[in-house]
C-alpha cells in the first residue's frame, strides 16, 4: 500500500519502522530535513520537505494516488487540516492524531464533516490501557478480544506459583478450568508450548481465556491479586486527565501528585480526585501520599527517568501493582530487567493501533481482521479474525488435521456465542470469531496460517 | 564496524560477478573460444563468495561507516578478480595491466593500455565493455535492485555509489528506485543497440558499442576506436545516446510519469545542454579550416566534445591535432563532466552550478556584508550544508589531482600528458592529451603509475569519499 505519513517524530519514527518491515511504500513528510534525513538514513522511506498540510507539498509525496494518509504532527490543528486537505486531493482514507481533550465532542464532527477515517488519541488509549491493567491487576497485561468475552493476559511465573514445574497437561486436568497457555517467553526467545511443556519460574506466560474463567485461573494459579480499590499517581498530565473520568467510572479512589499548579488546577476542577501540589520524586511526599498501603501506583510523569526511579523505589516499598510509563521504546527492555513489568508506552500504542487499521484495510479475503493486539514486547501478536466465508483447509475440518505453520496457534474460537478453547477435534465454520496467536509471521490474511 | 554484514555484502557482491561472467563465457561458447579463462574465474569467485554469502549475518545493521567501506571494498575485490580472465587467457599477461584495465572498464574510465585490440578473442572484449555497462549503473544499486528489500539503512549503499551532490530515492522503497534506474538503464541500451543495427553495424560490435556508450566507458573493440567504423550515420547515433546517458536519470522518470515541466525546469540539465551547444559551435568554429563539408565538421566537433562531456572517451578524429583553444575547451569539459545522476564522471553540472552560484553570494556578501543571499537550484534554496560539501568536494578534487600528477611525473612524460592523464582517470574519461590522446594510450607508463592512476579512477568513480575512508586509519580504530 502507499501510505504518506505526515510528522516525523516519535510516533511517526515508530509508524515508519513498522509499516516498512510489512513492506508498505511510505513516504513521510515533515518541515524539518534533519529529521528527514535521519529517518531515511534508519528505514526505507522517501522523505520529503514541507508543512503537511501544504496542497503543493501533499501533491509532491503522491497524495493523490496514496491508499492512506496518517498525519501525527505535533500540532492536532495541522493534523486535521493535514486530513481535510488529503481528502480532498484523493486519498481514500485518512488518520489523525487528535490529542486535545477539548477537541473529544468534536470527533463525531470531523468523521462526519472532514471524512476523516479514524482519530487516534495515543494518551486516551494508554488511559484505556492502565484502566485495563487495573481491572485486571494480576497480569502485566491484558487485551480484551472477541468484544470483552476473551481476555488473554501476560504474566511472570514466580518461583512461589503452583505452576512451576507443571507440564501444561497436567495444569489442565488440575484445574478444571477453560484456558491455554499459547506463548512463552524464556531467556528472551518466544514459544508455542505443546502439552508437554513444563513451565519453570521466571517464564512470561500469555494466557487465553473467557472473560469468565480468568479470575479462577489467576487463583488457582497463585497469581490473584485483589481488585484495586485505590490507586497514586505521579503526574497529572493529559494521561492522568483521561484515567480519572475512567477510574470515576469505575469508583477507584485516587490520589494525584502534580507539581503544576495550573494542571492540579484543572484537574481539582473536573474530577473530584484528591490532588496534591507537590514534587511526585520526593520520597517522603510519596510515603506521606501511602506508597506502602495503595493499592496501585502509576508514574505518569512527563519524564521516562523520573518514572522509572519513582517505579523502583516503590518496589522497595512493596506495593502491590506498579504502572510505569516509559515513551523511549528502546529502552524497555532494559526496565523489565529491573523489575518493572507493567509498562505502558503512548507510541507503543499508537502504533499499535495504526497497524491494526492498516492490516484491516490491505486485507479482505473471506476473513476480516477485527483486532490486532502485540504482547510480550511486540515479539507475540495476537489477531482476531472474523470468518465470512468457507475457507478452502481451513473451515469445516478438525483442528488435527491442519497444517498450520510453526509458530502459529489457534488460541481461540467464539462459534455461535459459544466460547471454546480448542482441541484437536474442534472445526472452525463460517461466521465464527477465532484469535490466532503467532510468534514469527506478521500475518496479513487468514490464509497464511497455513503452511 | 559491522565486519560480518560488510563480508556477507561482498560476498554477494563477488557472487553477481560469478553470475555476470556467464554471459562473456557464452560470448567465447558462440565464437568457439576457449572458456577457461572465465570457468576459473567464476570457480575462484564461488569459492571465496559462497562461504560470506550464504549465510545472512543476525545483525543487519549497518551504518554510514560500513555503507562507504562496503562500497569502496567491493569496487576493488569486482577489478581485482574481474582481472582473471585477461591474466589467464594471456589476453593481458601481466596482473598489473590487466587489474588496471579492468578498473578503466568497471570504473567507465576507457583508459587503455592495450595497443593491438583487434585480435584478441571476442569473450574477453566482450567482458572488457560489459564491465563497462556494470560499473555505469553500479553494482550495489543493482545488488540493490534485486535482492529483498532488507530494513531502510541499505541506503547508505546508494548514497555512497550513485554519483551527484544531491541524492534521493524517487519512490519510497529503495528496491523500486534500484529497479527503476536500472531499468531506464537497460531499456536506453537496447534503443540504442537497434538504432546502431539500422545504422548496418554487426550486432556483435553494435552490443559492445551500446555497453560503453551506456556506462560512458569508451572502451571500443577498434584499435581506431569509433572512427574505424566509417560510418557516419553511426557516430550521430553513438554522440546522440552519449549525451542521453550524460543526463541525470531522474529526468527520464519524471517524463515515464508525465511530469514533463520537472525536466524543463531543471536547471542542472538546461546547463548541460547549453555548455554542449557552446562548446561545439566555439569548436567548430576553430577546427573549420580542417574540414572539407560543414556536416563533417559538425559532426566531428559534436562528437568530441560530448565524448569528453559525458566522460566516454570514444574518438572519431585526433583531437590532439587540434588548435590549442579547441583543446582547452575539451580540458576545462574533461574536468566538468556531465549531469548528476547520469553514469557519467566529473565534477558533475549541478556542483559546478553550485559553486558557481556560492562564488557569486561571496562576492554579494563582500558588497553588502549583512545581506542574507541564498543559493537557489531547481527554484528551491539548497542547504549551506550542501553548497559546504561542493566547495569541499572541489577542494579535495583539486589536491587529489595535484598529488596523483605529481605521482606519476616520475615517469618522465612531458606535463601536459602527465596532467591531461591524471584528468582523463579522475573524471572516468579516457583518453587525454599528448602521448595519452586518442592516438595514444596508457600502456607506456610504469606499474608505479599505473597502480596510481587505477586508485585515481576508483576515487573519481565513487566520488573520492568512500575511497578515502577505507584508507583512513580512523575508519579502523576501535570506537
Amino acid at each position: 500500500m502507499n501510505i504518506v505519513v505526515v510528522g516525523g517524530g516519535m510516533v511517526g519514527a515508530t509508524i515508519c519502522s513498522q509499516l516498512t518491515l510489512e513492506g508498505h511504500n511510505i513516504t513521510l513528510v515533515d518541515t524539518d530535513t534533519s529529521t528527514l534525513t535521519e529517518i531515511s538514513n534508519s528505514y526505507d522511506v522517501f522523505g520529503v520537505s514541507g508543512n503537511g498540510a501544504d496542497l503543493a507539498v501533499l501533491k509532491k509525496a503522491g497524495t493523490e494516488k496514496a491508499d492512506l494518509l496518517i498525519a501525527v504532527t505535533s500540532s492536532d490543528e495541522i493534523n486535521i487540516l493535514c486530513c481535510a486537505a488529503g481528502k480532498k486531493l484523493g486519498v481514500k482514507n485518512t488518520i489523525a492524531r487528535v490529542r486535545n481533550p477539548e477537541y473529544t465532542e468534536l470527533m463525531s464532527f470531523m468523521r462526519s464533516e472532514l471524512n476523516l477515517s479514524l482519530t487516534i488519541n495515543p494518551e486516551l488509549s494508554v488511559a484505556k490501557e492502565i484502566y485495563r491493567m487495573l481491572r485486571f491487576p494480576s497480569a502485566t497485561k491484558i487485551d480484551t478480544f472477541c468484544r470483552g468475552r476473551v481476555e488473554v493476559a501476560e504474566f511472570t511465573v514466580s518461583e512461589d506459583s503452583p505452576l512451576c514445574g507443571a507440564s501444561l497437561n497436567d495444569l489442565r486436568t488440575r484445574f478444571n478450568i477453560r484456558f491455554l497457555v499459547c506463548a512463552v517467553l524464556r531467556g528472551g526467545e518466544t514459544y508455542i508450548p505443546k502439552g508437554f511443556f513444563n513451565i519453570e519460574a521466571g517464564d512470561v506466560i500469555c494466557v487465553t481465556a473467557p472473560e469468565e474463567d480468568i479470575t479462577r485461573f489467576f487463583k488457582a494459579a497463585g497469581v490473584y491479586k485483589h481488585p484495586i480499590k485505590d490507586v497514586l499517581i505521579v503526574g497529572g498530565n493529559r494521561i492522568t486527565y483521561y484515567l480519572e473520568a475512567l477510574l470515576q467510572k469505575g469508583k477507584i479512589n485516587s490520589t494525584v501528585i502534580e507539581q503544576d499548579e495550573q494542571l492540579c488546577r484543572e484537574l481539582a476542577e473536573e474530577y473530584p480526585c484528591t490532588v496534591i501540589c507537590n514534587d511526585g520524586t520526593n520520597q517522603d511526599v510519596l510515603l506521606e501520599e501511602g506508597l506502602a498501603k495503595t493499592d496501585a501506583f502509576l508514574a505518569l510523569s512527563d519524564t521516562d527517568e523520573e518514572n522509572a526511579i519513582i517505579s523502583m523505589y516503590a518496589k522497595t516499598q512493596e506495593t502491590n501493582k506498579i504502572i510505569t510509563l516509559i515513551s523511549a521504546i528502546s529502552y524497555i527492555d532494559l526496565f523489565k530487567s529491573v523489575g518493572l513489568e507493567s509498562i505502558v508506552s503512548p507510541k507503543f500504542s499508537t502504533a499499535a493501533y495504526i497497524l491494526r487499521y492498516v492490516r484491516s484495510m490491505s486485507n479482505v479475503r473471506g476473513a476480516e481482521i477485527e483486532a490486532l493486539h502485540k504482547l510480550m514486547d511486540g515479539k507475540v501478536e495476537v489477531l482476531e479474525f472474523r470468518i465470512k466465508e468457507s475457507i478452502r483447509d481451513f473451515t469445516d475440518i478438525p483442528l488435527k488435521e491442519m497444517k498450520l505453520r510453526s509458530g502459529v496457534l489457534i488460541a481461540c474460537i467464539v462459534h455461535k456465542d459459544k466460547i471454546i478453547i480448542p482441541s484437536g477435534n474442534d472445526v472452525i465454520s463460517r461466521g465464527d470469531t477465532v484469535l490466532i496467536v503467532t510468534t514469527e509471521a506478521q500475518i496479513q490474511e487468514i490464509g497464511e496460517i497455513l503452511k | 564496524m559491522n565486519y560480518r554484514m560488510t563480508g556477507y555484502l561482498l560476498g554477494i557482491i563477488m557472487l553477481i560477478e560469478a553470475a555476470l561472467m556467464i554471459l562473456p563465457l557464452t560470448v567465447a561458447i558462440i565464437y568457439g573460444e576457449s572458456i577457461f579463462p572465465f570457468l576459473i574465474t567464476i570457480a575462484i569467485l564461488l569459492v571465496i563468495s559462497l562461504p560470506l554469502a550464504i549465510f545472512k549475518p543476525k545483525n543487519s545493521r549497518i551504518f554510514a561507516k560500513e555503507g562507504f567501506v562496503t562500497v569502496a571494498a567491493g569496487w576493488i575485490l569486482l577489478s581485482a578478480f574481474g582481472a582473471l580472465p585477461f591474466v589467464i587467457s594471456e589476453a593481458i599477461p601481466n596482473y598489473i595491466d590487466a587489474f588496471f584495465e579492468t578498473v578503466s572498464g568497471f570504473t567507465t574510465t576507457g583508459a587503455s593500455i592495450l595497443t593491438e585490440i583487434e585480435s584478441l578473442p571476442k569473450g574477453i572484449l566482450f567482458w572488457r565493455s560489459l564491465t563497462h555497462w556494470i560499473g555505469g549503473m553500479g553494482v550495489l544499486v543493482f545488488i540493490l535492485a534485486i535482492l529483498p528489500s532488507s530494513g531502510g539503512q541499505t541506503i547508505r549503499l546508494m548514497r555512497a555509489e550513485v554519483p551527484g551532490p544531491t541524492k534521493g530515492k524517487l519512490v519510497p522503497k529503495m528496491k523500486h528506485t534500484a529497479l527503476i534506474l536500472y531499468g531506464i538503464y537497460f531499456v536506453l541500451t537496447i534503443i540504442q543497440i537497434i538504432a546502431l543495427l539500422l545504422c548496418r553495424m554487426p550486432i556483435y560490435d553494435a552490443v559492445v558499442t551500446s555497453f560503453a556508450t551506456a556506462g560512458t566507458g569508451g572502451f571500443s573493440v577498434l584499435n581506431n576506436s569509433i572512427a574505424g567504423y566509417n560510418n557516419p550515420a553511426a557516430e550521430w547515433v553513438i554522440a546522440i545516446f552519449m549525451f542521453i546517458f550524460g543526463v541525470n536519470f531522474n529526468l527520464y522518470f519524471f517524463i515515464l510519469i508525465g511530469k514533463i515541466k520537472d525536466v524543463i525546469k531543471s536547471e542542472e540539465f538546461r546547463a548541460y545542454a547549453m555548455l554542449c551547444v557552446t562548446a561545439v559551435t566555439v569548436i567548430a568554429i576553430n577546427t573549420a579550416y580542417s574540414f572539407e563539408r560543414l556536416g563533417d565538421c559538425i559532426r566531428a566537433s559534436f562528437f568530441q566534445v560530448i565524448t569528453i562531456m559525458s566522460t566516454t572517451g570514444f574518438a572519431t578524429v585526433n583531437y590532439d591535432n587540434w588548435p590549442e583553444l579547441s583543446k582547452a575547451i575539451l580540458v576545462l569539459l574533461m574536468i566538468v563532466g556531465a549531469c548528476a545522476g547520469s553514469t557519467a564522471g566529473g565534477l558533475k553540472v549541478s556542483r559546478i552550478l553550485i559553486l558557481f552560484k556560492s562564488m557569486i553570494r561571496e562576492i554579494r556578501h563582500m558588497l553588502r556584508p549583512n545581506s542574507v543571499n541564498v543559493i537557489r537550484l531547481d527554484g528551491e534554496p539548497i542547504s549551506d550544508e550542501t553548497s559546504h560539501s561542493a566547495t569541499s568536494y572541489l577542494s579535495i578534487y583539486v589536491t587529489l589531482v595535484a598529488l596523483s600528477a605529481l605521482a606519476i611525473s616520475v615517469d618522465g612524460f612531458s606535463l601536459e600528458t602527465n596532467l591531461t592523464a591524471t584528468l582523463a582517470c579522475i573524471n572516468n574519461i579516457g583518453p587525454g592529451l599528448a602521448a595519452v590522446g586518442p592516438a595514444g594510450n596508457f600502456s607506456g607508463y610504469s606499474y608505479f603509475s599505473k597502480i596510481v592512476l587505477s586508485l585515481a579512477m576508483l576515487i573519481g568513480r565513487l566520488e573520492i569519499m568512500p575511497m578515502i575512508i577505507l584508507f583512513s586509519p580512523m575508519t579502523w580504530k576501535k570506537r
